[in-house]
């Protein structure tokens, strides 16, 4: 299923009133019971500041305190692993394997020289540290692909596990955060941004607060 | 920059080339203070008191300026060149001008980052009202998102007590309460009795000069040399420290098999009314640390993890991050109301939350001494850490004020209160680890509940109000009144995660038979993971002040 809108908040609030309507409910490895919708599709037709808005409706909340726009982009672009978490998306960005920084290595010259390819892949998932069986810390964003399209940089990125309620605003702002990053160090204006959440769910507990945000 | 600070880079900084020692840096720095100080040390009618109270405030002007003169070396404006006679230490000015300057920024970014995040997390979390109201206070405020409360050293992978000391002296700037040697007993064996006086008169000095705690844990029930156990708690207790503390951890099978051990290491403490600590293993195995906060503990379960997971791969394990204190009767008389104690356990959690958030950002730059030690294994050394909320005087709670008896009913509703907000807060803390989670940032977050020390903060803490019972021999134990207020103890532990200490206090010499049938009879008998023996109403200070 795809959902297209130019407006973060109303793309976020569609996608949540799909899954509390049309999801399936499953109990989850941790006894908790959510709605999930498969392989949901999410276009942001226009990637601007106002990207962040979710995040900042999350923020206001009170019952919670939700991560701050600084840290979440902090976390995007820590380039090495840093003491107090288990792993950061900048540090499988930049230093892939603790060596590959895979978009000033990778992805920046490469569609430099070649902007019409489909190799631009930043891989998050790290199949030595994240494929053991009790290892339940790996990153929700397995990938991301960057294309030039139009002299503009779109962005695609696949989740495998997606809490739309909690996790989407802070991944769809941290993205954001990295396409502005390469898009002005290609000097091309930034594009579409689209996630493809594998199980895009949300947790029954949270339901009432959802629907303080859907209305 | 705090003004001290400045003061003393502008001294050394005018002379660069020269060492400062700690003796002249006090003189310039508290110029005012100390022409006082001399007024008393040096009065003409040659009074002891004033003398006594000048080398007093000379001592604590000492430790003020050791504090900052270390804030400094650690961000490497100043360096320490050499320890002279009984370990005065001396300066020198990082004379590299470039390094100087970009480490100078960098020591006011921090501080400049740190001054930030005050009013921010006060505002979200709500709980700046308390904080003006006197009923919370953080834990040593000047350090309390860049440094860690507390952490445990495993002696073991040391090798010897140089190797530790070294060790030590690096990590002081580190942490703000305590440190804890764990498996000690393993270093008393293999090394001569001098060395280990030597290092213990060394710690000593420097727990002293940077004013904070290191608790050496020995675990009794591993120890394969009694005697010469005994003469290294007998060079111990000959030091009479107030910094260095022993933690003895104990069983019931122990207490049986070492009793010529035990009785002296009893006698050791008694004769210099010092207080010793017992840990009963067979209630709670993770180890316990004595700070100036409180009592610190790990959970069980996450300990048994550590040690079958990743122990040896990290220097030791962070146990605490933060701490604020809650003073519970300044609340009640204030608002006697359990709903808004329990929303106010909750924004004190956010304000950890949000502390932590700050810490974890500039952990890199915070942290760098324990990073550096714990190599690739940086994250584990804080996977298994709490923030800790400590109660003060919460016995005023259910305490009749005016016939100071405690009312069984009221201790029932305010132990479920903290049974029902521990729930609480462990409900905040997974969720909240479950948002950060689902934002790509994987965090460890726990709030767990303490006893505050009086300690923690003497100035801000309001009277103590609670009844004191008076041990005086094993009969006292079987007194109904003693009894039902060790059970309650008992009942707190249950709530308090964060660990908790109960102290006995004796008032009479005793033989060390009767000791060691009194140590049988409490680990025998309740189910207290920590007890101390305060042997200072031996000393004829205290009157009635003989109190759990």
């Amino acid at each position: 299923m795809e959902l297209i809108n130019n407006d973060a908040v109303e793309l976020w609030k569609q996608a949540l009133h799909i899954i509390i309507n049309q999801g399936e409910e499953f109990k989850d490895n941790d006894g908790r019971f959510c709605i999930e919708i498969i392989n949901l599709a999410l276009t942001l037709t226009e990637s601007s500041p106002k990207i962040g808005e979710p995040v900042d409706i999350m923020m206001e909340r009170k019952k919670w305190v939700y991560p701050s726009k600084e840290e979440l982009s902090g976390i995007m672009f820590k380039e090495y692993q840093a003491p107090a978490y288990d792993y950061t998306y900048g540090g499988r960005i930049f230093s892939f394997g603790e060596e590959l920084d895979q978009v000033n290595s990778f992805i920046i010259p490469l569609l430099k020289q070649d902007p019409t390819s489909r190799r631009a892949i930043v891989v998050l998932y790290d199949p030595v540290e994240d494929s053991k069986i009790t290892n339940k810390n790996t990153p929700g964003i397995i990938y991301i692909q960057f294309r030039i399209h139009n002299n503009k940089l779109d962005l695609n990125c696949h989740i495998r596990s997606n809490d739309l309620f909690f996790g989407w605003p802070a991944n769809i702002y941290q993205i954001y955060c990295l396409q502005k990053f390469i898009a002005e160090k290609l000097h091309v204006e930034k594009g579409s941004i689209s996630t493809i959440s594998n199980s895009a769910h949300v947790f029954k507990d949270d339901l009432d607060d959802i629907k303080k945000i859907t209305g | 920059m705090n003004g001290v600070e400045q003061k003393i880079l502008q001294i050394m900084g005018a002379r660069p080339e020269t060492e400062i020692s700690t003796s002249e840096l006090v003189k310039q720095v508290f110029s005012s203070e100390y022409e006082e100080i001399k007024k008393y040390i040096y009065n003409p009618q040659k009074d002891p008191d004033l003398v006594k109270l000048g080398k007093r405030n000379k001592a604590r002007m000492h430790r003020k300026l050791l504090y900052h003169l270390n804030t400094l070396a650690e961000e490497d404006l100043i360096k320490m060149t050499r320890t002279e006679g009984k370990g005065e230490k001396f300066f020198k000015i990082n004379s590299d001008k470039q390094v100087q300057t970009d480490k100078d920024t960098k020591a006011k970014r921090i501080i400049d980052s740190m001054s930030t995040v005050k009013p921010e997390s006060s505002f979200l979390s709500g709980f700046e009202q308390y904080e003006n109201d006197k009923i919370i206070k953080r834990f040593d405020p000047q350090n309390w998102l860049t440094k860690i409360n507390s952490y445990i050293i495993e002696s073991s992978y040391q090798q010897d007590t140089r190797k530790l000391y070294e060790l030590l002296t690096n990590l002081y700037p580190t942490y703000n309460d305590v440190i804890a040697l764990n498996d000690f007993q393993l270093i008393v064996e293999k090394e001569e009795l001098d060395l280990l006086s030597n290092f213990l008169k060394k710690i000593n000095i420097d727990t002293k000069d940077y004013d904070k705690y290191l608790n050496i844990i020995i675990d009794l029930t591993q120890v394969k040399n009694a005697i010469k156990m005994s003469d290294f708690v007998a060079a111990y207790t000959d030091l009479e420290s107030e910094n260095v503390i022993i933690i003895f951890q104990t069983n019931t099978k122990t207490i049986s098999n070492q009793t010529r051990l035990i009785s002296q290491i009893l006698k050791n403490f008694a004769e210099h009314k010092l207080r010793v600590n017992i840990q009963n293993k067979d209630i709670h195995k993770a180890p316990y640390m004595i700070g100036r906060a409180g009592a610190y503990t790990f959970n069980e379960e996450e300990w048994i993890y550590y040690q079958e997971n990743f122990k040896g791969s990290t220097i030791g394990l962070c146990c605490s991050n933060t701490s604020l204190y809650i003073d519970v009767n300044k609340f009640f008389k204030e608002k006697s109301n359990y709903t808004e104690f329990r929303e106010l356990l909750i924004k004190s959690s956010k304000a950890l939350l949000m502390a932590t958030s700050l810490q974890r950002r500039k952990s890199d730059s915070i942290f760098k001494i324990v990073n550096s030690l714990n190599d690739v294994n940086q994250s584990k050394f804080f996977s298994l850490s709490y923030n800790y909320i400590r109660l003060w005087n919460y016995g005023s709670v259910f305490i009749n004020h005016t016939t100071l008896e405690q009312n069984d009913e009221e201790f029932e509703k305010f132990c479920s209160l903290l049974e029902s907000a521990k729930n609480e807060l462990n409900e905040f803390c997974k969720a909240e680890e479950t948002i950060f989670k689902s934002c790509g940032i994987p965090i460890r977050f726990r709030v767990v509940l303490s006893s505050a020390f009086e300690r923690f903060d003497r100035e801000f803490m309001s009277p103590r109000t609670y009844r004191k019972v008076t041990i005086r021999n094993i009969t006292d134990y079987h007194d109904e009144k003693t009894v039902s207020e060790i059970r309650r103890r008992e009942a707190l532990f249950n709530v308090f995660e964060g660990g908790d200490r109960v102290r006995f206090f004796r008032d009479r010499n005793f033989s060390p038979e009767e000791a060691i049938s009194e140590l049988n009879f409490l680990l025998n008998t309740f189910t207290l993971p920590l007890i101390t023996y305060d042997f200072e109403a031996l000393k004829g200070e205290l009157t009635l002040d003989k109190f759990l």
